[in-house]
């Protein structure tokens, strides 16, 4: 009957000096926190057969924790004998649970924990009904984190979540009367501070009234407007201070009323037209304390409404397509840049297309000011084709740049294939960067990350290093496909473009993570 | 009550077989029981610890020695220099080596910490107590632990019953 407990460890061999039990002695306190510390409440609970002393102490647990696989049946007799009034952590690791299961132990617990809840589901059959779990209100816990993969989720209908300040909500769909932002908002749960949603399917709008919530994550969520909703996301909150908003699918508006938010990310957002109104605007944002926002989606005055943002310091732009025919998107984008007069910090991506033809448009040229800049990071992703141009033009809109940080995004199949451009690319158009002069006489400090020193790299920073006038540092790092003998060669050449007083700095990859110092040797 | 050293509060120990150790009180202060005799103005001269003869009792100032938090004139000094991340790999280290000790030694350790209330030293203890047993057979945990199995037969039918769900 008892347990083989799998494969045999070597044997206890400090054991019998003495035949003294000196740990049953100790007060129940003190064995309960040995207890505690044992992998999972079922051995716990084996120690009731060491002795009498030993026959009840595990009841008296206040941190259960049941380890992957074990069935919900034997989970409820469990927490059925179990006899702590309080428990502070509860871990649940299911596997191939029926939903419904769930519901024979979940409410035995709900009265007791005043604490921490954990349950992760791990699905191996794929093909199974998944069923709804119902969850109980837990009036006293303090920490809620449900997994469930890809399992329903129905929210209790009625009941107070007073404790609740953190509650995470993984690969779950929402289904029942209960809409998620219901249970969310301040009636219900007056002191969460922080909300998680992460791959999952909601089936209503989400309205989220909260007077507490600090910090709202929502990641890779499907407003599913099919069934009940137009697929709102609406959050009033004067409390929140960072909304992080990634791979929402099919928002038809996003409304954000938050007087004291400081961060907004917004990224791969699919925005869905209203189809009776067209013209309804998509996201309607007021947060007139923002420092901090990033904005990826298209941004044009009609669909998207950002009030006013006076103390913005950081705005991540976005990717700006260098050549191309969809004009409408790179004015998107300017449209939000010029919005600001002075930014602390920019992030903007350049981005060439891998084949480009004769008729796409040098877009560039539609930026004709950029908000006054100190520190400037640009991202470019250049296929291989000549990105002079482009950055010539972005820094010749923002002379006052500090500080200038390049990151060149290179893809696995550039590195495979090596292939540039031909002569003939209209990348190489316009030619001026290579001829005009341009004084960054601000500019103290270059970053330049997976330099591979092709050519196009060196033309250009060639020319940048001879436009910074009064650079003090410089630092490379080489692409982690640049050996540490490939380095010598382009430290020279980097070296040999570089004035006296610049302190040049060189790193190299060893491995895909080890960042090194690299000292030339010449 | 002992001064020494630019005003650090010095404490004596004393263990019931009659050896006197001089500790600083923040030091001796890791320990709950005799922070509570401290600030309750019950320590004006030596501390006596009962059931901890001296050599668990020099092991256990060992443990608070080197976990008492660095402050004042040299500790802030060696903080400032050395990584809190570092700090802690350090202590973590120094802990695996200080626990290597027989088990008796532990026990001992167990009922010490547990009697003067350090929580540091009762999760180091009961943590590698709980590692060597955790992997074991109840018949090897009960050897090890020289727990004697006071159930009659049928009785302990009755508990493996009660408690089938754990066993199964």
């Amino acid at each position: 009957m008892e347990q083989s407990d799998g494969p045999k460890r070597p044997k206890l061999a400090d054991a019998a000096d003495g035949d003294e039990d000196r740990l049953s002695v100790l007060p129940d306190d003190i064995l309960i926190h040995i207890l505690v510390k044992l992998r999972g409440t079922p051995m716990a609970a084996r120690t009731s057969v060491l002795c009498r002393r030993w026959r009840d102490l595990w009841k008296l647990l206040p941190e259960l924790n049941f380890p992957l696989g074990t069935e919900p049946h034997r989970i409820r007799s469990a927490l059925t004998a179990h006899e702590a009034p309080v428990i502070h952590f509860l871990v649940v690791d299911l596997q191939d649970a029926a939903a419904e299961s769930v519901a024979t132990w979940v409410p035995i617990i709900a009265p007791r924990l005043f604490g921490e809840l954990f349950i992760f589901n791990l699905r191996r059959d794929w093909d199974g009904e998944t069923g709804t779990v119902e969850l109980p209100c837990f009036q006293g816990a303090d920490w809620i984190s449900l997994d469930l993969d890809n399992l329903g989720l129905a929210l209790p209908p009625s009941g107070v979540f007073a404790w609740l300040t953190d509650l995470c909500l993984v690969a779950v769909r929402m289904r029942g009367s209960c809409r998620l932002g219901d249970i969310v908002s301040s009636p219900r749960c007056p002191s969460l501070r922080k909300l998680i949603l992460r791959d999952a399917q909601v089936r209503a709008d989400i309205v989220i009234h909260s007077e507490s919530l600090l910090e709202i994550g929502m990641d890779n969520v499907l407003l599913d407007h099919n069934a009940l909703g137009p697929g709102i996301l609406a959050i009033s909150s004067e409390s929140v201070l960072q909304i992080d908003l990634k791979n929402l699918i099919g928002v038809r508006q996003l409304l954000v009323m938050a007087p004291a938010l400081i961060s907004l990310k917004e990224k791969d957002t699919t925005y869905i037209a209203d189809p009776v109104d067209p013209s309804q605007p998509v996201a309607n944002i007021s947060a007139p304390q923002l420092t901090l926002l990033e904005w990826n989606a298209r941004y044009d005055r009609r669909s998207v409404q950002l009030g006013k943002m006076a103390h913005l310091q950081w705005l991540h732009a976005g990717q700006f397509l260098v050549y191309g025919s969809d004009e409408d998107f790179a004015h998107n984008r300017i449209r939000l840049l010029q919005r600001f007069e002075f930014i602390i910090c920019l992030d903007l991506a350049l981005y060439y297309r891998k084949d480009m033809s004769d008729h796409q448009r040098y877009l560039m040229e539609d930026m004709p000011r950029l908000p006054y800049i100190l520190f400037l990071s640009i991202n470019v992703a250049a296929n291989e084709h000549s990105f002079g141009a482009s950055l010539f033009h972005v820094l010749r809109l923002c002379t006052g740049v500090r500080k200038l940080t390049l990151a060149f995004d290179v893809s696995t199949r550039q590195l495979e294939a090596q292939t540039t451009c031909s002569l003939g690319c209209i990348c190489h158009q316009p030619p001026n960067w290579k001829t005009d002069e341009l004084l960054l006489s601000h500019l103290v400090i270059i970053e330049i990350s997976a330099w591979r020193g092709t050519e196009n790299e060196v033309a250009f920073v060639e020319r940048l290093l001879n436009w910074a006038t009064v650079l003090k540092e410089m630092m490379i790092t080489f692409h982690q496909s640049v050996t540490e003998s490939n380095a010598e060669d382009l430290c020279q050449t980097l070296l040999s473009f570089s004035r006296p007083e610049t302190c040049m700095k060189f790193y190299v990859y060893r491995g895909l993570y080890a960042k090194v110092p690299y000292v030339p040797e010449g | 009550m002992a001064t020494r050293e630019a005003g650090k509060k010095m404490i004596m120990l004393k263990s019931p077989d009659g050896m006197e150790f001089e500790v600083e009180e923040a030091v001796a202060m890791e320990s709950q029981t005799i922070r509570k005799m401290i600030e309750d103005d019950c320590a004006d001269t030596a501390i006596l610890i009962p059931n901890i003869n001296s050599k668990i009792l020099s092991r256990v100032i060992e443990y608070c020695n080197k976990h008492v938090p660095t402050t004042g004139a040299t500790g802030a000094a060696a903080s400032d220099t050395v990584a809190p991340a570092a700090l802690a790999e350090d202590l973590k280290i120094w802990d695996a080596e200080f626990i290597k000790v027989n088990r008796a030694t532990r026990f001992d350790l167990i009922q010490a910490a547990s009697y003067l209330n350090i929580k540091g030293l009762l999760d180091l203890t009961s943590q590698t107590t709980i590692d060597t047993i955790s992997d074991n057979s109840l018949e090897e945990i009960r050897s090890f632990l020289s727990t004697k199995n006071d159930y009659l037969p049928e009785e302990e039918q009755t508990i493996r019953r009660e408690n089938q769900w754990a066993f199964q």
